[in-house]
């Protein structure tokens, strides 16, 4: 039986148990760090895809399998990569596309008014002396007024709530 | 019989060859069920992904940093990494005829299993919930809440049936079947193959919920 005659040893065991630990800290250090958004993104990610790899590899014994099985992995990951792309050409790209120009002036993203889907896209905004969210449509806390509120609603400018 | 060349997957007495094969067929069998699970959760990561890039203003990271303690992320994510140890350490012991060892790194791997959960239900969840934060806040707190709500269940999964291990370690009176030695541990080695599945999948929920939201 393949996976049992080739069991890695504790110190193999240990060893990914410290590059993952390590693997961790070292994703906190990049996310910190000012890489790029997408520097930081993909830098983020690919640490996850070797930890993944890690535990995957030498915790779950895929490497002493069968070489097939590992297909029962990648298969369903190629899925993820195929309904991601796919998508990417129509709601996924609004935000990309968002300020850009276009024939009929500037690109004005999906809001929650035009969502066919019904999805909720516009963010509520934040009173810190309610400490909690107003209702959708809100702009400003009738309790606590200009200033306590306003933080970091979605399609509400900081500085324009505070005017 | 050498614990090398052991049949953990089927009745003791049963010919060496006959449990290999069986043994063989339950782990191909556990891997196929992972690789369901490994489509769900890369679906919900990829609505994640997608709505991401479509609403860049909902995931701002003013916005999101307000809410989100990467330190109680990473907290959690040093428990399942531990937690993941100590299950394979479970396994290997079980694989050398050492049920009690094998036994109590099981309890300690469920119990960090229930440290995760209340660190989630009493440290995040409570506290987003005084705050008005639900799944229909927004598009990245329904993200949020459908991804690590499912992992959380998973997680619940995991713990019960690891819970659910620890008495067949000592000799079952009552259904009168041996304890768990070398030749028969395929519960164990099945049950691990899911709890690690469970640490991947936050390996990747940690960066794209906890960490990647605080990028400038």
């Amino acid at each position: 039986m393949s996976a049992e005659h080739n069991v890695p040893s504790t110190k193999a065991y240990a060893a990914v148990l410290v590059a993952l630990i390590v693997g961790t800290i070292t994703t906190v250090a990049v996310a910190q760090a000012d890489l790029g958004h997408a520097g930081n993104v993909l830098l983020g990610l690919g640490i996850a895809v070797i930890k993944a790899s890690l535990v995957c590899m030498i915790f779950m014994q895929l490497k002493f399998e069968q070489k097939w099985w590992a297909g029962l992995v990648i298969f369903p990951l190629v899925l993820v990569g195929i309904i991601v792309c796919s998508n990417l050409p129509d709601t996924g790209l609004n935000g990309v596309r968002q300020g850009r120009e276009t024939k009929d002036g500037p690109f004005k993203p999906i809001t929650q008014d035009e969502n066919q889907y019904g999805l909720t896209t516009v963010a509520r905004v934040w009173c810190e002396g309610c400490h909690g969210y107003l209702k959708e449509g809100e702009d400003d806390c009738k309790k606590h007024p200009h200033g306590a509120a306003g933080h970091g609603g979605a399609n509400e400018p900081k500085d324009d709530h505070k005017k | 019989m050498d614990h090398a060349a052991a049949a953990p997957g089927g009745d003791i007495g049963v010919p060496a060859k006959e449990n290999d094969a069986a043994f063989y067929r339950a782990r191909l069998g556990m891997w196929m069920f992972l690789a369901s699970e490994i489509m769900m959760f890369g679906a919900f990561i990829a609505c994640y992904i997608v709505l991401r890039i479509a609403n860049p203003t909902v995931f701002k990271p003013e916005y999101l940093h307000h809410h989100l303690s990467w330190k109680i992320g990473l907290f959690n994510t040093f428990v399942l990494i531990i937690s993941s140890f100590t299950m394979v350490m479970a396994v290997y012991y079980i694989r050398r005829n050492k049920p009690t060892v094998s036994g109590l790194l099981i309890a300690i791997t469920a119990s960090l299993g229930v440290v995760f959960l209340v660190v989630k239900l009493m440290f995040e969840y409570a506290v987003d919930f005084s705050h008005g934060i639900y799944p229909n806040t927004s598009v990245f707190w329904g993200c949020y809440f459908l991804l690590t709500g499912f992992h959380g269940i998973h997680v619940l999964c995991g713990v019960v049936y690891l819970f659910a291990l620890i008495p067949c370690m000592v000799d079952c009176h009552k259904c009168g079947e041996p304890r768990f030695n070398s030749e028969r541990h395929a519960h164990i080695e099945l049950g691990g193959l899911y709890w690690h599945l469970v640490d991947v999948i936050w390996i990747f929920i940690f960066p794209l919920l906890y960490l990647i939201p605080i990028t400038k």
